[in-house]
């Protein structure tokens, strides 16, 4: 039996109306802050304080407010000062966010934070990277632990050719933290750079391997194997870093989306629908529940999840249970939005699995109503239809389905079935053979073969 | 001059073994290198005018390209300038593009009119090449709309060839190169595309957005890629653009700058493509069919494995090791990446070591260029610079919408100097720049740059260096199809080592160098000269004598002073 699984992956930007959380402008005034609640006066301190937790949720806005207040009552808080360059560096006001750092600098001479934003401001924004090397030493002499310092440092040195240095500060990073991808990916491109390929890729693979997602090591691994003559696997690392920097290409987005509004479940929907379309389940799975746990209401990301589950499970037990979980989730799905068609296609997919097929041509039925353009939804009604041999049904449902998308395999299959099913063999033959021998599966072929048995004269 | 023996057909490979190659590095000098910005002096007066002041769309960021030709065959240059359109009547500018004729008293005329080559509408980049081998240069120029090709009609005027010659793609091109890509002896054509684009329509309508905190025209990110063209020449004045069954099937990107160079020393020219964003792409010419082989040459991302936004492309045999190496330029923030032809099947970010990556961070590349600016024998490097924001000067932070070019100066070890500061006036210019393109206008010997800017007028930078050393400049004849030897390598000898250059078109950005190829002999005043055919040809040229003109016709077997 054949289905068409339907996963839209629908990105929810414009269905914000199906949310009753606050928007971003009414988000963080919609809680009560530390501050409202105070009676009296609130301190420095606790505007600071107040400003961290705003910063956090990403209220730039709010954070800037308590900090400029924090420094109205302490104007020469090196901390304050700094913090509040850091909001105004998020938000882009580079201007301002370096007077600011320098400020904390010149409050506060031996304050490492301030000139890790600074060099880091010098570098990214203005190219500076002699500048911003210099103030990350000193950083670096401050704070020996700055991972952030050296880090920055490092890739400045490779970038700027000096790769012994640069293998150097990678290397203190991975040692003191040895699940450090990032780090020994650049470790390894620094060894790259200076032509020791193999200690390049054993370091390239262990950033692989803590983490599969990161193209830049797929690539400088994919290299490695090259320069040593094994184009094959080379040239299959080089095509895994490819996919991965396309699909970062398209998490980018929704990532700074989510950065920017972390607390809108909508941002972790549209987040989860991109890593599920890239098979990364368990952060996908980590978005979906998140904005459940934000908006228990939405109905879109009950029906990502159960979308997941019904691709999990290796042994049938354990995807009857997985499928068990998905069932739950696009029912309640549904309870919450009855016109999901997505979610009563799969639903009826379960269903259909299970041999509850007149309750699954009901949700078939439904989300054929509800999006009559899509044709996987006729094609699995009248997959239905056929199992329950209800035939002039079926031929109705897969027609329609073909209307739709004339190039469905699986619809024309389903119509060839139904003829078969009929022992009209002439118009089997004719549904199946429309199909591209190509897109046949063998099991199709056989079927073919078989009824040019039985339509022989 | 003698010639040394009958013509024969060598492997490269094998000639460079042969000969050997000087890695000795070169040592800098103290010569001054002094540039001077003439072209309204000489006559130029051309104002570029790309859209509005505010540069709200995309297009308006891009529109100034230009270039270097002999279109009358006269042997002096003459320069040809695009143009965007204004979009608001406050703007006061040029309409349409410009040709300008050079004259023996180094001044330019204005040509646009009396030779029919004028342009109207959002026009981007311009190559030029024989195409119809009718003995003169004809021109194809990328547009925002249809791409248009004027033919040469050889008295001083052009016909336009477009829709005759099956080109006239409406595709947003950018790039365009001919080269005889499957060596049948004519020139075939390839067009970078950009993006998917509609004023006021999709995908950004009238939008703005952020970059820096300042407001930006929106793309090329959230547009779709169009894809780039390959035109097979059939060889009777028409083209056939057969860029699938050649192998471009892959993803398409957002293409600027195109180069054909033969970076495996094959005897056949292999394609690069500068991508805005994404990875450049690097095709090997596989027996007339493109495999993109970028990732595996290492040349799509930079050395810390990330896609650079791609837009000038130029390459050079900076460290005269006998391959030719790949220069990117990128958007600001971020360095123009040299990639080193290790000649082992893979390139090196080099950018950092060359000293090109911190010093061109602060920068927006454009058009670049490889060129021996001093005449010293090792290949220097021009870098055309300027922001796509006007507000960008409003983000507080170090970035200029107008920025200074950029001259490195070869030095020695494989590191550039940057002598920007110290190259005279013309280098302390700042403008939206974007085509550069090199060329020795005044025919004195050393090379000089045309700069095409946004919403200005281009500059023309005079070479009035002191000092510089001997130098030698050859033109090639065939009377083949590929009548300026599109594609054919030349190998210059002297006691200093050996130096190589490649006869290309239409590379940099939006841009087209003078076809005429300039060695610097330092103190050499002979040198012994290889001419390889891409015919797989090979002719040799002994002690011929610094500091003159040359003209070499193939089938004469002869090297004439001009």
């Amino acid at each position: 039996m054949k289905f068409m699984f339907v996963c839209l992956f629908t990105l929810c930007v414009g269905c914000a109306q199906e949310s009753t959380l606050p928007s971003q402008e009414a988000g963080p005034a919609a809680e009560p802050t530390l501050v409202q609640d105070m009676s009296a006066q609130p301190t420095d301190g606790q505007l600071f304080e107040e400003g961290r937790r705003l910063q956090a949720r990403a209220d730039f806005k709010g954070a800037e407010t308590r900090y400029r207040q924090a420094i109205a009552v302490a104007p020469s808080n090196p901390q304050y000062t700094f913090y509040l360059g850091t909001v105004l560096h998020a938000t882009s006001r580079y201007g301002e966010a370096r007077s600011l750092f320098e400020e904390a600098i010149r409050l506060k001479p031996d304050y490492a934070a301030p000139r890790i934003a600074l060099g880091k401001l010098l570098y990214d924004v203005d190219g500076n990277s002699e500048a911003a090397s210099k103030l990350l030493r000193e950083a670096l002499e401050l704070a020996p632990q700055a991972a952030e310092a050296r880090y920055t440092l490092a890739l400045i040195q490779l970038r700027e050719g000096q790769s012994e240095e640069a293998i150097r500060l990678f290397s203190e990073l991975v040692e003191a933290d040895s699940s450090n991808a990032q780090a020994r990916t650049q470790l390894g491109l620094a060894y790259l750079q200076q032509g020791d390929i193999e200690t390049a890729q054993s370091e390239l693979k262990r950033a692989t391997s803590s983490q599969p997602y990161y193209s830049a090591a797929f690539h400088g691994l994919g290299q490695t194997f090259i320069r040593q003559g094994n184009t094959v696997a080379g040239q299959r690392l080089l095509q895994r870093a490819q996919q991965l920097e396309e699909q970062a290409t398209q998490l980018t987005p929704h990532q700074n989306a989510l950065r920017q509004n972390p607390n809108q479940p909508e941002a972790h929907y549209n987040l989860a629908s991109m890593y599920a379309r890239f098979d990364r389940l368990r952060p996908a799975a980590q978005h979906f529940s998140k904005a459940i746990a934000l908006d228990s209401t939405y109905a879109l990301a009950y029906q990502g999840l159960g979308n997941l589950f019904l691709r999990l499970g290796t042994t049938a037990e354990a995807r009857a249970n997985y499928a068990s979980r998905a069932r739950a989730l696009y029912l309640r799905a549904l309870e919450l939005n009855s016109q999901l068609a997505e979610t009563h296609n799969n639903l009826g997919l379960l269903l259909h699995r299970s041999g509850n097929i007149q309750t699954a041509v009901q949700h078939y039925e439904r989300a054929t109503v509800i999006d009559p353009q899509a044709g996987f939804y006729q094609a699995n009604l009248s997959r239905a239809y056929l199992d329950l041999k209800q035939y002039p049904e079926a031929l109705q449902a897969a027609d329609k389905a073909l209307q739709i998308t004339p190039t469905m395999t699986g619809a024309r299959e389903t119509l060839g079935d139904i003829y078969a099913a009929q022992k009209d063999w002439t118009n089997a033959l004719k549904a199946w053979e429309r199909i591209d021998p190509q897109d046949r599966p063998s099991e199709l072929t056989q079927k073919i073969a078989q009824a040019r048995m039985q339509n022989a004269p | 001059m003698i010639k040394l023996n009958r013509p024969y057909i060598i492997r490269s490979i094998t000639l460079i073994i042969c000969l050997g190659w000087s890695i000795e590095p070169h040592l800098g000098h103290a010569q001054s290198i002094s540039f001077t910005d003439v072209a309204a002096a000489s006559g130029i007066d051309h104002i570029n005018t790309s859209g509005s002041a505010k540069k709200q769309h995309i297009i308006e960021t891009q529109p100034a390209g230009g270039g270097f030709w002999d279109y009358n065959n006269d042997g002096i240059l003459d320069i040809y300038l695009t143009n965007g359109v204004p979009q608001d009547s406050t703007r006061r500018g040029s309409v349409g593009t410009a040709l300008y004729q050079g004259r023996t008293d180094a001044h330019f005329s204005d040509a646009t009119s009396r030779s029919n080559a004028f342009l109207t509408g959002w026009t981007m980049g311009v190559t030029f090449a024989d195409y119809d081998a009718d003995g003169d240069a004809d021109l194809y120029a990328t547009r925002w709309g249809p791409d248009v090709l004027l033919g040469n009609n050889g008295d001083g005027t052009f016909s336009d060839h477009t829709e005759s010659s099956g080109l006239g793609s409406t595709r947003w091109g950018i790039g365009a190169s001919f080269a005889d890509f499957d060596l049948d002896g004519d020139l075939d054509l390839y067009v970078a595309n950009y993006i998917e684009f509609t004023l006021g329509g999709p995908p950004f309508y009238d939008q703005w957005c952020t970059h820096n905190g300042v407001p930006a025209a929106c793309g090329p990110v959230g547009a779709a890629a169009q894809a780039d063209l390959f035109y097979r020449n059939e060889g009777h004045g028409d083209f056939t653009e057969i860029s699938a069954e050649i192998g471009l099937t892959g993803r398409s990107y957002y293409g600027m700058g195109v180069l054909w160079t033969d970076y495996d020393n094959d005897g056949d020219p292999d394609l690069y493509v500068a991508n805005d964003g994404h990875p450049n792409s690097l095709f090997r010419n596989d027996l007339h069919r493109f495999v993109d082989v970028a990732l595996i040459e290492s040349v799509a991302y930079s050395g810390d494995g990330r896609p650079q936004a791609g837009m000038g492309v130029a390459a050079g045999d900076y460290d005269r090791d006998g391959r030719f190496d790949i220069f990117v330029t990128n958007f600001s923030q971020d360095h123009n990446t040299l990639y080193r032809n290790s000649g082992q099947g893979y390139f090196l970010d080099v950018s950092g070591r060359a000293n090109l990556a911190g010093t061109s961070r602060p920068h927006m590349g454009w058009g670049t260029f490889f060129f021996d600016v001093d005449s010293d024998g090792y290949e220097d490097l021009f870098v055309a610079n300027g922001h796509l924001m006007p507000e960008i000067e409003q983000a507080g932070i170090a970035m200029q919408y107008r920025q200074q070019n950029l001259l490195y100066r070869n030095g020695s070890k494989g590191r550039f100097i940057d002598i920007s500061n110290q190259a005279g006036s013309g280098l302390q210019i700042k403008e939206v720049s974007r085509a550069a393109a090199y060329g020795d206008y005044d025919n004195d010997g050393d090379l000089d740059i045309l700069v095409a800017n946004i919403d200005a007028a281009p500059n023309l930078l005079r070479n009035d260096s002191q000092a510089n050393g001997n130098w030698l400049s050859l033109r090639l004849r065939s009377g083949g199809s590929n009548r300026e030897g599109v594609g054919a390598r030349i190998y210059l000898q002297t006691e200093d080592g050996k130096q190589m250059r490649e006869v290309r078109t239409g590379t940099s950005f939006q841009s087209q160098n003078d076809m005429r190829q300039h060695f610097g002999l330092a103190k050499a005043s002979l040198a012994d000269i290889t001419v390889q055919w891409t015919d797989g040809t090979e002719q040799h040229y002994a002690s011929v004598a610094a500091n003159q003109f040359y003209t070499i016709v193939k089938e004469a077997y002869k090297i004439t002073v001009e």
